[in-house]
């Protein structure tokens, strides 16, 4: 049985928080290192099994794949519905700030 | 109750008017205490009894409403994170405070088509992340039975809401037990269908490999009728099955007599409190006079089934939570709790660079023996038979800042979700400080129509419906 034990920096949990956008205050990166440490030293209990034959699951029922016509449809939800949600629009587009330079 | 109730309508000793307000009244005295509800719609309620009262004074065939609106006039509640046209959705989240969809989600629709009335929606833990209810930001669902206890979660407003006959039916999701855990705590019944049975489509996406849309009822007909409606292939979401939906209700009372019920030994370990152990003893007593052959079997790789569900999960989650970007609807990332932004992270890092074989590739293949286990299982019995939650519900506040202990509570739900067949949550008894315990029964693949028939029968000898909570 290996067994490792993992265990967190403060300086891993910004590096993680800024790969998912995720902007996170001083308190929240103290509080949060110990929390996701231990949840990821539970998961090293999956090195006890031997998995070295065994094929990955990603979808619990087995169908096929399946192919949709693309057709439009009569009831498709008109631009001002789709925008109703949105801070910032204009013209029937959403505004965001400029992402390239 | 459904079927009490359309008679009550059709045979017009009431109206649907009446009975909404009826409801609403109750919602207005009791949700001060339980914060079952984050939006009641009282308007829209109102509005669609009058077209009801109306519809059914213009149709001299009774039998055509009976036939065509199967939920006729029946006061629902949808969790939280189900689309709704017109009325807020918040996911239970402040970053998705004051967001109101532009459509119905399927189960939504379906339901509405059928005839049912939407009186709000449920408080639920923020995006259904949670087992105790207490992760909304809109402050924790009470359990009926004591309001110092958590009343199970996520889908924490719509077993107490059931529990306290705010609603008829109430919608739900199980992704890892958030149906099933709040069934146990509140003496209510919930169904968790088979993966792609019921559509996802317009329900706020939490983990799309094991998200189940299913509901809460107080009885075991009830939750079969309401699953006659939303079951079902929709062209919106591709993981939908396209195998037939059987009459749930034909033959539900036909007893378990010859049949082979499994109860697999590594959910009845001293890790599960010895209360729980107990009723679950007597109920597999209870199915053994009712002639049901008792067969063990074993799950052994049900240990390490919670260790895969807290990998699969969060990276599901860190990938659809990244829609979130505060532009097209909803506030900034900022704006997600606690719990959401741990699983975000847990998510990112099983999935990044260097770390996806250790966790997410390594957590796939042991989802694979899992799977196999109850297959094996299936071959040997009907159903499966086990305890919902391994503890007792905690104090509101116990355990809050210990988010493993909490992960610790899906341990005998999320086998289920991984495996993606059905489990029925249903009562079972109460513990001696009068707090309620549920049993599950769990199918093969698009069997739930066993499932309603064996939880039929226990529900007819213990009758626990009956004993409803002093509020």
């Amino acid at each position: 049985m290996k067994t490792t034990k993992t265990s967190l920096t403060p300086e891993e949990v910004k590096r993680i928080a800024r790969l998912a956008r995720l902007p996170l205050s001083q308190e929240e990166i103290e509080r949060f290192t110990p929390q996701l440490s231990e949840v990821l030293n539970y998961f090293n209990k999956l090195n006890e099994v031997d998995t070295s034959s065994v094929k990955p699951t990603y979808q619990s029922i087995s169908d096929e794949n399946r192919f949709q016509e693309q057709k439009l449809e009569a009831d498709t939800l008109s631009t001002e519905e789709v925008l109703k949600n949105a801070k910032e629009k204009k013209d029937g587009y959403v505004l965001t700030e400029q992402v390239i330079k | 109750m459904i079927k009490k109730t359309l008679q009550e309508l059709t045979e017009k000793q009431l109206s649907v008017s009446e009975l909404v307000d009826s409801y609403l009244k109750r919602i207005d005295s009791l949700n001060k205490k339980l914060n079952a509800f984050i939006t009641i719609d009282y308007e829209g309620a109102r509005k669609r009894a009058k077209e009801l009262d109306e519809l059914i004074h213009h149709e001299n065939n009774l039998n055509h409403i009976n036939k065509k609106y199967p939920l006729f006039g029946i006061p629902v509640a949808h969790k939280d994170i189900y689309s709704t046209k017109s009325i807020e959705t918040t996911a239970a989240s402040n970053i998705l405070k004051g967001y109101i969809p532009p459509y119905d989600a399927t189960a939504v629709k379906r339901a509405h088509d059928a005839g049912a009335v939407v009186l709000g929606k449920l408080n639920c833990d923020a995006f259904a992340h949670g087992a105790t209810g207490e992760n909304s930001d809109f402050g924790p669902t009470k359990n009926p039975y004591d309001f110092t206890k958590i009343p199970g979660g996520s889908s924490s407003g719509s077993g107490a809401a059931i529990a306290s006959d705010l609603c008829i039916v109430a919608s739900g999701t199980d992704t890892g037990g958030s149906l099933r855990s709040p069934a146990s705590f509140t003496n209510t019944t919930a169904i968790k269908p088979t993966y792609g049975r019921v559509s996802r489509y317009g329900i706020i996406a939490m983990a799309s490999s094991t998200d189940s849309i299913g509901h809460i009822t107080r009885t075991v007909e009830d939750c079969a009728q309401y699953l006659s409606v939303t079951a079902g292939f929709d062209p919106h979401d591709a993981t939908s099955s396209q195998s037939p939906v059987p009459d749930y209700l034909e033959g539900i009372d036909e007893g378990v007599r010859g049949m082979k019920i499994g109860i697999p030994k590594e959910y009845m370990t001293d890790g599960v409190d010895a209360e729980i152990r107990q009723a679950t003893e007597v109920v597999i007593k209870k199915y053994e006079s009712l002639g049901a052959s008792i067969v063990s079997v074993s799950l052994a790789h049900t240990e390490y089934a919670l260790a895969v569900y807290y990998i699969v999960q969060p990276s599901e989650i860190s990938s659809n939570l990244g829609r979130f970007d505060g532009i097209r609807f909803g506030a900034t990332r900022d704006q997600f709790g606690a719990e959401a932004k741990r699983r975000i992270m847990i998510g990112t890092y099983a999935l990044s660079t260097g770390y996806y074989d250790a966790y997410y590739l390594k957590a796939q293949k042991v989802r694979t023996l899992i799977i196999e286990d109850f297959k094996k299982a299936f071959e040997k019995v009907d159903v499966l038979l086990a305890p919902v939650s391994p503890v007792m519900p905690p104090k509101i506040g116990e355990q809050v800042n210990d988010p493993l202990k909490n992960y610790l509570m899906d341990v005998l739900v999320g086998p289920a979700n991984l495996a993606g067949i059905p489990s029925l949550s249903v009562p079972a008894g109460f513990s001696s400080d009068g707090m309620p315990i549920g049993v599950q029964i769990m199918g093969n693949h698009f069997d739930e129509k066993t499932l309603f028939k064996v939880g039929y029968a226990l529900e007819r000898e213990l009758k626990l419906y009956e004993r409803k909570p002093d509020l």
